[in-house]
């Protein structure tokens, strides 16, 4: 137990790491046709540097909205965001860069399907001109050995399982470097075996790697067990309802799943979600 | 009923169609700028100056409307269109279904068709003028292959992609063969059919149009009605009214675009359960 | 062995043997194997063969696989160590007596370290590394005294660091058991008891086990790391193994405990995966039987069912045992007889062919052919039926196409037929590229930005619907000549659907691709270069393939009109002149020659979306 203790101090993130998020008082109102509809309502939520911050809520609650603010794909109403103290969007600026500082994990995956998984990988350097094709390829290369992608790189992302291909996805994303990876319900479409192989490799990629995670999801399971931090958000409009720290030491392994501490916390974050669901359901959100 | 307004609004209103009138009138403006070259710079400009203005167009138009003739092309390329599309979903539906059902009937009909399909429909025009006893029974039948082959594909194509689950549900529900043909392979080709009779219209005005100028263009055909829209056309090519010309183009386009709608709304009568996507 | 081999037959031949004495003597001058008892040397001797080179010939290259062993009886080599190799002394000259290529001998070790050159005539006996490592493991005490002579030899002769060499280790590398009938009984009681061979009969376990070579390890000695060459699978046969698969692995569990009974090494037998996928360390001093995946797979060639289940049972065992994801376990096919294993090209080709021979449809399509010709002949030409018999018969048409001297004027035989035909493809031609090169522009701008798309769109609508045909006059009047309005019509129509299909295209983009590229970093242009062109291709070679469809049917009716020349006129014409059956000519060529356009626009499709053809292929299985 102690040499856990040992082990769980060093993983957690230096104070000054990369990657700390601080929403303030975002507000978020769709226009679709003249109706205006409140996507997110007054959501604040900082989220330390290194963490790994799971949002968990409804479908359709508004939590992908707030992912597309901070990726820069949205525009907000109106509140701000901050990077490292950097302000991506906010009074004046309604809608953050993209950029290869914040990469987003898909839903459904989005790696080229006419590159193959090599050239997907090395993709983010060479159009931001940082490494020729060559240096790219080999430093792809060697990234998708680390993470045992070896002799998958001239294949396309057709050719491989939705397991292998989100590894491939995250190990593009890490080419970049990035200071936080935004994950939209990656391993939602995967079966809960895959699922839970993949939620090893990502602990085991972000214990290398210590970027900061804003995942959201809605399999309870898998935040408590990725998760330094829970936010249950409200439905539709969004906004945090509930933060919980999840107490259970990095690093952790499947073991942490049996646990009577995870048990302790899945209770109570279920009956926060589940008083939410309700109200999804009864408003009858489609998923999206 | 104030969101409802609001969205008529918007669509009238919208950026979008106020960009589209925009763009059609910048279109029309320049069409007639280059039509009216000679008369306002002395100079032709190439290709647009030899075509009429919209003004001489809508002037020649005005005129037609009231003239019988003219509608009587309307009518009888309407009547051909429909006969030639009638008639190939009528043959082509339960030919392609046929094809879908039994896999010996495909393996020997198919290959047949397959070989007949790349052979465009206007080149028919003269086998078919030997063929048939009637002008207007050989320009139907060209017609119907231009649709023809169309409708066929797609029936085939839908049954192609109807899941086997449903066979197999209906078969665990104890459907005999005669059930899963009304009840599966009918309504899941539907779409397929309702898509293919939609192209299939498409191809219909254009074989139209190009049959009754190959083979009314020449002379039979009595009086200025006589030979459908297309003849109209080469009619007043051949008459030298130029302004008709772009009439019975843009007729025709109206024409097409009506029959492909009340297609749409037809298909959405028989595919009900499509109406939500 | 390749190289170095090769470049050795074209000059020498390989004489046979002078004697084995003489050889036993030789071997007894060098240093490695001066005290080996005379019953050792000459088995060894059985093993080596007599080769000779000429002056410049390469015997092998840096890297290259280390395989045999050389040992110089007459001549002069050049001796050249790479730099990598840390030697001191980098050349040197091999004279007689003298022993090179021993990097065959070491272990993990499979390239050479030198080139050896020839540089005098000379003769030298060759023997193969792993054949000599065999015969020196079955007789360790021999065996290990040469072993460790060739270190010293290495070490001291090569000046290769003594770090190097020890980390060769090759005289405790292994310690061989010897296989007798006996322990054949043993192995295969063994072998019964292994998950994966549980349910092979006796029989075949015999033919398993004879594979097998059995060794010990000691503790600490590592069998293999992650990363080595996956060859083995390995069997415990005692003691214990601690086996530690790799992260990147996937397993659940990493480390585990072997103990008798368990089978490791499985690496081998995984499809795609030539490097282990663990590192395993001898714990307890234990001894296990090794054989190679391949030969186990060749073996299982002569029986696939039972291949079938071992290979499933591994499978299995991997997922279950090893804790590996699914995706990973991809166990090999075991290779049916008499269905080529993966075929390709033409061996595909035929195999298919050779499947479609033997299905009803060949058959039934020579039926379908045959209704269709004979209702032909019989309706015009033998029951003369009304309306038909107006119609060319086929005998006629057949006759008239290859007649040398055709009553009508064309037949393959004159060359107006192919001047037509040529003048045809060459409008299509013309109009296609022309339709392509504006369309796809037009279409790629109008699905990417929506401003262009909501000033442009509307006027490509509204004169969308006007038939193509319906343009004949027009374009008689607007442009001069009679070859300018036909290639005009042929290139609208195509020009609408290739526009359409690829603003289509570029519409059906998910809007995930795009958001990921601005993710990574790129800027529009790239965006525009990188997603938007590659993903709107499948659409686009789709809008090309109607494209060149209906670039035909236009042609044809813009020929029928007012060409001078082409297909479509030669249809028209001859109707003029009464010349029924070149009509007919005229409907079938024309549909070859389409037919032939568009596959060649598939054909190009598929060659630039090969990613394409590969997700359909798989989707297809």
């Amino acid at each position: 137990m102690a040499s856990t203790f040992a082990v769980e101090t060093r993983t957690r993130p230096p104070a000054a790491a990369r990657g700390a998020i601080r929403i303030e008082d975002v507000v978020k109102i769709y226009d679709p046709d003249g109706a205006a509809v409140m996507a997110v309502d007054h959501c604040s939520l900082e989220i330390p540097a290194g963490e790994i911050c799971m949002i968990v809520g409804p479908s359709g609650c508004g939590k992908t909205t707030l992912l597309n603010a901070i990726a820069g794909f949205h525009t907000i109403t109106s509140g701000s965001i901050h990077l490292d103290g950097e302000m991506l969007c906010g009074p004046g600026k309604p809608k953050a860069d993209p950029g290869a500082d914040r990469i987003v994990v898909f839903q459904n995956g989005a790696l080229f399907p006419w590159k193959t998984n090599l050239e997907n990988v090395a993709f983010g350097p060479v159009v931001q001109g940082k490494m020729s094709k060559k240096e790219a390829h080999d430093k792809a290369r060697a990234m998708m050995a680390d993470a045992g992608l070896s002799g998958t790189e001239h294949n396309y992302p057709g050719e491989i399982s939705s397991g292998v291909r989100r590894r491939v996805e995250i190990v593009r994303a890490l080419m970049n470097d990035p200071s936080v990876l935004l994950f939209d319900e990656p391993y939602r479409a995967l079966d809960s075996l895959t699922k839970s192989v993949m939620h090893e490799a990502l602990l085991e990629i972000y214990y290398r790697n210590k970027v900061t995670i804003f995942f959201i999801t809605h399999d309870l399971d898998e935040a408590i067990f990725l998760g330094h931090r829970i936010a249950v958000m409200t439905t539709r409009p969004c906004r945090p309802k509930k933060i919980l720290e999840v107490d259970i030491p990095h690093p952790r392994d499947y073991s942490v799943l049996t646990s009577k501490r995870f048990r302790e916390l899945m209770d109570e974050t279920l009956g926060a979600v589940h008083e939410e669901a309700i109200k999804a359901f009864e408003l009858g959100e489609k998923e999206g | 009923m104030s969101k409802g307004l609001q969205k008529v609004k918007g669509a009238v209103f919208g950026r979008g169609m106020l960009r589209a009138i925009v763009s059609i009138v910048v279109f029309l403006v320049l069409w007639e700028l280059g039509s009216r070259s000679k008369q306002w710079v002395g100079f032709v400009m190439p290709w647009v100056g030899q075509v009429p203005a919209p003004t001489a167009v809508l002037a020649a138009w005005v005129e037609l409307v009231g003239d019988a003739g003219y509608w009587q092309s309307w009518y009888m390329s309407f009547f051909r269109v429909l006969g030639g599309f009638l008639s190939a979903m009528a043959i082509g539906i339960p030919f392609g279904l046929a094809m879908a059902v039994s896999r010996n009937f495909k393996g020997v009909a198919f290959p047949v068709f397959e070989v007949l399909r790349p052979i465009p429909p206007l080149a028919w025009v003269p086998a078919s003028i030997i063929f048939w006893p009637t002008q207007e029974l050989s320009i139907t039948f060209v017609t119907f292959l231009g649709a023809f082959y169309t409708v066929v594909i797609n029936v085939l194509g839908g049954a192609r992609s109807i899941d086997v689950r449903y066979y197999q549900a209906a078969q665990a529900m104890g459907a005999s063969d005669w059930d899963i043909f009304r009840r599966i392979i009918l309504p899941g080709t539907l779409p397929s059919i309702v898509v293919g009779a939609a192209v299939g219209m498409g191809i219909t005005w254009e074989v139209v149009v190009a049959a009754e100028m190959i083979s009314g263009g020449g002379s039979q055909s009595g009086g200025s009605g006589g030979g459908g829209l297309g003849f109209f056309i080469w009619n007043s090519y051949v008459g030298g009214s130029y302004e008709q010309i772009v009439v019975g183009m843009i007729s025709i386009g109206i024409a097409g675009y009506i029959c492909s709608e009340v297609l749409r709304k037809f298909g959405g009568i028989f595919t009900p359960w499509l109406r939500l996507r | 062995m390749r190289r170095a081999a090769l470049s050795a037959q074209n000059i020498s031949s390989v004489r046979s043997l002078t004697s084995t004495e003489d050889v036993v003597a030789l071997l007894k001058t060098t240093a490695p194997f001066q005290q080996a008892s005379e019953d050792a040397l000459r088995r060894i001797a059985a093993l080596a063969r007599r080769e000779s080179y000429a002056p410049g010939d390469v015997l092998y290259r840096l890297g290259d696989a280390a395989d045999d062993l050389y040992i110089m009886v007459s001549g002069r080599v050049d001796h050249a160590l790479g730099t990598g190799s840390g030697a001191r002394t980098l050349n040197q000259t091999m004279k007689p007596g003298d022993v090179f290529g021993w990097s065959a001998l070491m272990k993990d070790q499979y390239r050479r370290l030198a080139q050896a050159t020839c540089t005098e005539r000379a003769e030298l006996l060759r023997i193969d590394g792993h054949a000599l490592v065999g015969l020196l493991e079955a007789d360790p005490a021999t065996g290990g005294a040469v072993l460790s002579r060739f270190s010293t030899l290495i070490t001291q002769d090569f000046t290769l660091p003594e770090e190097l060499v020890h980390v060769l280790s090759v005289a405790k590398r292994v310690e061989q058991v010897p296989l007798t009938r006996a322990s054949m009984d043993d192995l295969v009681l063994l072998l019964k008891k292994t998950m994966p061979f549980q349910v092979v009969s006796d029989e075949m376990l015999r033919r398993v086990a004879k594979l097998s070579r059995r060794e010990r390890y000691h503790p600490g000695e590592i069998i293999y790391r992650v990363g080595d060459q996956s060859d083995d699978i390995f069997i415990m046969v005692s003691g214990k193994v601690e086996h530690a698969l790799g992260l990147g692995s996937g397993a659940r569990t990493l480390n585990q405990t072997m103990n008798e009974g368990d089978v490791f090494g499985w690496a081998a037998l995984l499809k795609d995966q030539p490097a282990r996928l663990a590192s395993t360390t001898c714990l307890e001093k234990a001894e296990v039987i090794r054989m190679a995946g391949n030969d186990l797979i060749r073996l299982f060639e002569s029986d696939p069912a039972t291949g079938d289940v071992v290979m499933s049972r591994f499978a299995t065992m991997i997922t279950r045992d090893f804790t590996l994801p699914e995706e990973l376990a991809q166990v090999l096919k075991i290779p049916k007889r008499g269905e080529e294993a993966p075929p390709t090209g033409l061996g595909l080709t035929m195999y298919r062919m050779a499947l479609w021979v033997k299905s009803p449809w060949p058959y039934l399509m020579v039926a379908g052919f045959g209704l269709f010709l004979a209702f032909w002949y019989l309706a015009v030409e033998v029951w003369q039926l009304p309306r038909f018999k107006e119609m060319p018969g086929i005998t006629t048409v057949v006759k008239e196409w290859l007649n040398p001297d055709p009553t009508y004027g064309l037949s393959v035989y004159t060359s107006e037929y192919y001047q037509h035909i040529w003048v045809s493809v060459r409008r299509v031609a013309i109009a296609f590229l022309l339709a392509t090169g504006l369309g796809v522009p037009l279409g790629l701008f109008l699905g990417w930005s929506r401003n262009f798309r909501e000033y442009v769109f509307p006027v490509f609508e509204t004169l969308r619907p006007i038939p193509i045909l319906a343009w004949v006059p027009l374009a008689i009047i607007m442009f001069t000549g009679s070859e300018t309005p036909v290639i005009y019509l042929t290139f609208l129509a195509s020009f609408f659907a290739t526009a359409l299909n690829t603003m289509l295209g570029v519409e059906s983009i998910d809007e995930s691709y795009t958001r990921a590229a601005y993710c990574l970093g790129a800027n529009k242009w790239q965006v525009f270069g990188h997603v938007i062109v590659p993903g709107a291709m499948p659409f686009i070679f789709t809008g090309l393939q109607i494209s060149v469809g209906v670039a035909w049917f236009s042609l044809v009716a813009a020929e029928m009109v007012s060409g001078q020349y082409g297909l479509g006129y030669v249809i028209n014409s001859s109707y003029m002149m009464v010349r029924y059956p070149t009509i007919v000519i005229g409907m079938v060529t024309l549909g070859a020659v389409g037919y032939t356009t568009s596959a060649l626009v598939r054909i190009v499709g598929d060659y630039m979306m090969q990613w394409r053809v590969r997700e359909l292929a798989l989707g297809a299985r």
